[in-house]
């Protein structure tokens, strides 16, 4: 024990142990010389004996100093000191490993954390596995997850057993009044809302009864992010009253920081169960519940499936055809996710792999080349062990290093994915970098390095260490077995390289063939922006004095080219939509009434989106609420409803605004495709604005030059005639329809960015692989050029050896391509999961990029010289 | 002039040298240059003690804590590190002599049975 704290005082020490040790070791040295010029010797001579018996002074004042350091750690120092030089020696190959360390390591972990936490993480309420989604379905259109009639789920709530409690909600908005005029979303939820997620309140309180009956003040709860940002954090708030441009309102209390249910919620107001909802009109809002203590989801659909049979008796006009799913929370939240996020994990383990491969391939290569330099270090008395330790901390420098700045991007790469705020990863403001994660791919990584690093060192028996130091003749052809290993470690990265590329160009194409579907109207120089005319100063004859006002003034400014107003903007998901009946035809059996979008435009619409009026006319200033009620449809109206016939002049019953209204058709529009780039037309039905004035409306304005240069023109001109009213979404159409791909263009992206590292770490390893066998063979090459071989015969020899392993990793990657890419599912559009075409394309660039690999390496072959081999064999 | 090494000259056995050590500091503290000639000189030049083994051999027997280094001027003036058994340094000379003891006597039997 005592010995270890001589050690510390060693070590602490040292400084002033060297100097006496040298001091020591001189003197003794000179009273050496003494002795022997006592002897008779002459003092040169005297001098010269004395040196040779005390030997390499630093020598044996390094064998005394070994003595005092702990003994694992003895020479750890000088390990680092050592692994340090190699790697600035070896810039190239150091650099390699650390980018390669550093992105497998970073992006992995950052993709990872994201995966863990959408998939895998449980919610973030108490029982969550209890927790159910409650959709309506129509099986006859086989529309599921259709969102719930209010009067459909009181029924549940008064029949069900299997739920604790079943909560119903729908999206509201208010205007914040002041100085910042604010639109916020939020939610009316149904009194059992904060019981199902069994939510409590950071500060104030929940909704009670009083909160709802009439003559109370609305009330509000806050979410954490809106009283953090629009109120400071004031922990006063509780109690006061907002101006709201609706009127006012109380807030109740402010909800904790992690509830955000919805994600894009501000905050939340009760949703009174009044008489006017027990119509049963229209499905329009979600259903949450959470199931009784001990009670399956499974049961709980059988239950509720009943239940909904009984009501498709009691109520068939309404309800034939519907039945009702019952969906574990959890699944419902990731289920649109899930496939592609699978999809990205598995995109992930792939480059994990090749960055595998890649560290395993540089430290095979490595020792490999050093077995000389190991060889001349074993004949000056290294030890194997000592040797292989030296291997092992080049290893866990490189990995310090390489893992340090992994651990670094994969921070920087999850901020970065949270911040993207992508709409389509739900729960993305849970995730932080999993420490889990991010230990299993330094784990993983570091392991490949040290274990490819010390595998070839370790086969190497004490006897064999100093062999390379002997004759060279049996190096010529460089060491086989090792090429052969790290050129299948090349055929492997090249293999799901080509599998990831082809997915990436498979996912580019494909959006590329979205994006050139035909939308229906032309988005150039289009620009739009959403208002919200709600609050009571809005009624309808203000509604429309104001748009009117507001087109007629953006009509008048410089620049722009045409203006028009709908309710709805095309790409923005399904619009509202209803059942639609032409008057005169047979009424079609209840369930199977045909479905047609419902919106309201002006005439400027079309002709600001330019699409084309088929048929009949558009709106005119004369269709107001004291003429007839008329309405446009699309060509889809006529083919699917009309069977081709023309529509002017025929009268539908659509139930929407009042039930069983009957309106007449006055023109026929072209097709604008509504839910999705990918998904055709429905019937549609459009009413003017001027006899439905919608509370929210989308201004489309067709520009002569670039739309965004409007935008402050806009926003004067708006805030000049109501300065209290918030502009929504002001962008450009052509930003508007790329957003409507985001679904799809992240993942694109994202596969993309994974195969471009995939291919970027697998020509690194080529380059390696190439790099490290001319070098090894640069004798043969020289002899065969000595003995008349051309530059075309090595050429040959060198890009041959690499191109063999890229056929073959080719060749196991197209197997493997044509097995994968159907997963790509959802994200494939207008091309089949093999295209020829990408596939080729795929390879095609591969081989470009190995044949860059290549060309360094057969340079340098080529510049080998004859003569200097020769020489060296002489 | 190169001094000639003689074959006859006995390799050390191992583990001797640090009782060779401690028995000359038993006789009176001394520095390195003199534990080595000392140990020549008894040994009438059959044991020689490479300076390559004697200086790690005292630092270990340092860091045993079994002898102690002190810098001191020699008889003719000069400065060196002189080494001096501690306590725990004699104690462990008493053990290491009579293991020798019974290691001698048993390598002698067998060598040169009665």
């Amino acid at each position: 024990m005592t010995s270890w704290l001589r050690r510390l005082a060693w070590l602490l020490g040292r400084r002033r142990f060297e100097a006496e040790l040298g001091e020591e070791i001189r003197i003794h040295q000179e009273m050496a010389a003494e002795q022997a010029r006592h002897e008779g010797l002459s003092p040169d001579e005297a001098e010269f004996a004395a040196r040779r018996r005390v030997g390499n002074r630093a020598q044996l004042a390094e064998a005394a100093r070994d003595v005092w350091r702990p003994p694992a750690l003895g020479d750890l120092g000088q390990d680092l000191r050592y692994a340090l030089r190699g790697l600035r020696r070896q810039p190239g190959h150091a650099a390699a490993a650390i980018i390669t360390l550093m992105l497998g390591i970073g992006a992995t972990t950052a993709l990872f954390s994201v995966l863990d936490a959408v998939l895998l993480r449980p919610l973030p309420y108490p029982d969550p596995d209890r927790l159910v989604q409650v959709w309506e379905h129509h099986r006859p259109r086989d529309r599921r997850e259709n969102v719930v009639s209010p009067l459909n789920y009181l029924n549940w709530v008064d029949r069900a057993r299997s739920f604790e409690a079943l909560a119903i909600y729908r999206s509201v908005g208010i205007s914040l009044a002041g100085e910042l005029p604010e639109q916020l979303t939020g939610r009316a939820v149904s009194r059992d809302f904060f019981s199902v997620l069994r939510a409590r309140p950071a500060l104030g309180r929940l909704f009670n009864p009083a909160d709802t009956a009439t003559g109370a003040p609305r009330a509000l709860l806050l979410s954490h992010g809106l009283w953090k940002r629009r109120f400071g954090g004031d922990p006063g708030i509780v109690g006061s009253t907002l101006q709201l441009s609706e009127g006012t309102a109380s807030i109740v209390g402010v909800m904790p920081e992690d509830f955000r249910p919805m994600g894009d919620e501000s905050y939340w107001e009760p949703w009174p169960m009044t008489s006017e909802l027990r119509t049963r009109r229209g499905r329009g809002a979600p259903v949450v519940g959470r199931l009784r203590e001990g009670v399956s989801a499974a049961a709980a659909d059988r239950e509720l499936k009943a239940i909904a049979g009984g009501l498709e008796q009691e109520y068939p006009d309404f309800n034939t055809g519907w039945t009702a799913d019952v969906v574990p929370l959890q699944q419902q939240v990731t289920a649109r996710a899930r496939p592609i996020l699978l999809l990205l994990a598995g995109a992930i383990g792939c480059v994990l792999l090749i960055a595998c491969a890649n560290v395993a391939n540089l430290k095979l290569g490595q020792v490999l080349a050093r077995r000389a330099e190991i060889a001349v270090r074993a004949a000056l008395g290294a030890s194997r062990g000592r040797i292989l330790r030296q291997m092992a901390v080049e290893g866990l420098v490189l990995a310090t290093v390489g893992g340090g700045l992994g651990v670094l991007a994969a921070v920087v790469g999850v901020e970065a994915l949270v911040r993207s705020e992508l709409r389509q990863i739900p729960r993305l403001a849970e995730v932080g970098v999993d420490l889990r994660i991010l230990g299993f791919a330094l784990l993983v990584i570091g392991a490949a390095g040290v274990v490819f690093g010390l595998a070839p060192a370790l086969g190497l028996r004490e006897g064999e260490l100093r062999q390379p130091l002997g004759r060279r003749g049996g190096e010529t052809g460089g060491a086989p077995g090792g090429r052969r290993l790290r050129g299948a470690l090349v055929s492997f990265q090249v293999a799901l390289s080509l599998m990831l590329l082809a997915g990436a160009g498979l996912t580019v194409r494909s959006l590329g063939n979205l994006l050139s579907q035909d939308p229906g109207f032309d988005a150039e120089n289009l620009l739009t922006m959403d208002l919200s005319l709600s609050g009571e100063a809005y009624v309808e004859e203000r509604r429309i004095a104001f748009s009117q006002e507001l087109v007629s003034r953006i009509a008048a400014l410089p620049g722009v080219a045409e203006v028009g107003l709908v309710n709805a903007l095309p790409l923005h998901g399904q619009p509202a939509g209803t059942r639609i009946h032409v008057l005169g035809r047979p009424a079609p059996a209840l369930g199977q009434e045909p479905v047609g979008d419902i919106s309201v435009a002006d005439t400027g619409y079309f002709r600001a989106m330019r699409t084309p009026l088929l048929e009949g006319r558009g709106f005119t200033a004369a269709d107001r609420s004291n003429t007839p009620n008329v309405v446009v449809v699309n060509a889809a109206f006529a083919r699917q409803l009309l069977n081709g016939g023309s529509p002017i002049g025929q009268r539908i019953r659509v139930n929407l605004w009042e039930p069983d209204s009957i309106v007449e058709i006055v023109g026929v529009v072209g097709d604008m495709r509504r839910a999705g780039l990918e998904v055709a037309a429905r019937p549609a039905v459009f009413y003017p604005y001027l006899q439905q004035p919608a509370r929210f409306l989308s201004l489309v304005i067709r520009t002569e030059n670039a739309p965004e240069e409007l935008a402050p023109a806009m926003r004067a001109l708006v805030s000049g005639l109501d300065r209290q009213l918030p502009i929504l979404n002001l962008e450009t159409m052509t930003s508007y329809v790329a957003a409507s791909t985001d679904d799809r263009r992240y993942p694109m992206l994202l596969l993309s960015l994974l195969a471009g590292l995939a291919v970027l770490l697998s020509v690194v390893g080529l380059y390696g692989v190439l790099a490290y066998s001319v070098g090894q063979r640069s004798h043969e090459i020289g002899l065969r050029r000595a003995l008349g071989a051309t530059g075309g015969t090595i050429v040959r020899m060198v890009t041959g050896e690499g191109f063999r392993f890229v056929a073959i990793g080719l060749g196991v990657g197209l197997a493997a391509t044509l097995l994968t890419t159907r997963f790509l599912g959802r994200l494939l559009y207008g091309l089949s999961p093999t295209d020829a075409f990408t596939l080729a394309l795929a390879a095609g660039g591969l081989l470009v990029m190995a044949g860059l690999a290549t060309w360094v390496p057969t340079r340098r072959a080529l510049r080998v010289d004859p003569a200097v081999t020769l020489r060296e064999d002489g | 002039m190169p001094v000639p090494r003689d074959p006859l000259r006995a390799e050390l056995l191992p583990g001797t040298l640090d009782l060779l050590i401690l028995k000359t500091l038993s006789v009176q503290p001394m520095h390195g240059y003199g534990i080595a000639q000392h140990i020549g000189r008894l040994s009438a030049d059959a044991l020689r003690v490479e300076e390559g083994s004697l200086y790690p051999a005292l630092q270990r027997l340092r860091l045993k804590g079994l002898v102690k280094a002190e810098w001191k001027l020699s008889p003719t003036r000069r400065r060196a590190r002189y080494y001096a058994l501690t306590p725990a340094g004699r104690r462990r000379l008493a053990l290491e002599v009579s293991a020798f003891d019974r290691l001698v006597t048993a390598v002698r039997r067998v060598v040169r049975p009665a």
